[in-house]
């Protein structure tokens, strides 16, 4: 992936919650500087007002929200989940694999969000990666 | 010139995601040189408007009316372009 980088990458083995997870995912971006933990929140503000749509296609999420200072940088990290987060009772919203972006205005972060829709709606590429809960396995696959 | 809109909640996550699958079904239809496809967000869509189509993620649907010609589509994997490739053929 040259759009995000292999110290944005976290792969979680524990059961964890829809909370723990956006803080997880926003954490990484606040650690390399691309937002301010005011993303958090505001994410969840995203998700109250708009539902679970960011919920891309089966497992995968795609978590952001409005443009705003709490974006320094166009950014994303990914986290995927050994056991997939159920956000709501629905299964169409368990996510095993969490993007969260950040998004200082409505279009640097184009270049991300394309390289990630194409990479991920190749469903060879995404029957290998769900086969597999070894680490280093998936961050070859995804980052090489 | 037929108008296909995507739109969601923010007008900068998904709706640039299903812009580009728009464009890629299109492509496949060999379509690509009928549509404007152009993307929104929920607040700045209103039912009154002139576009063919409008597509939309399934948790938004029930957020967003069309009326006149506007024909909605409704995607559940905004990446799946062949499903939006066959509600094209189908309309």
């Amino acid at each position: 992936m040259k759009n995000i980088s292999k110290n944005m990458f976290k792969y979680i083995e524990n059961e964890t919650t829809p909370e723990q997870a956006i803080k997880l995912g926003t954490e990484i971006l606040v650690k390399n500087g691309f937002a301010t933990p005011l993303l958090e929140k505001e994410i969840w503000k995203s998700i109250e007002k708009f539902g679970y749509y960011f919920v891309i296609s089966p497992l995968i999420a795609l978590a952001h929200t409005a443009p705003g200072n709490w974006a320094l940088k166009p950014g994303a990290s990914l986290i995927v989940f050994k056991e997939p987060i159920k956000f709501t009772k629905e299964e169409r919203h368990n996510v095993r694999y969490l993007f969260t972006l950040s998004s200082p205005d409505s279009e640097s972060h184009m270049s991300i969000l394309m390289e990630v829709a194409t990479k991920f709606r190749d469903k060879e590429f995404m029957e290998l990666l769900n086969k597999t809960n070894n680490k280093e396995i998936l961050e070859k696959l995804i980052f090489e | 010139m037929k108008k296909i809109c995507s739109i969601c909640g923010n007008g900068l996550g998904s709706s640039l995601v299903i812009e580009m699958t728009i464009n890629d079904a299109l492509e496949d239809l060999e379509k690509q040189n009928e549509f404007e496809v152009t993307h929104t967000n929920l607040n700045s869509y209103s039912s009154d408007n002139d576009y063919d189509y409008i597509v939309c993620a399934q948790d938004l649907a029930d957020q967003i009316d069309v009326s006149g010609k506007t024909k909605k589509i409704v995607l559940s994997n905004i990446l799946d372009k062949e499903t939006l490739v066959s509600k094209l053929e189908e309309m």
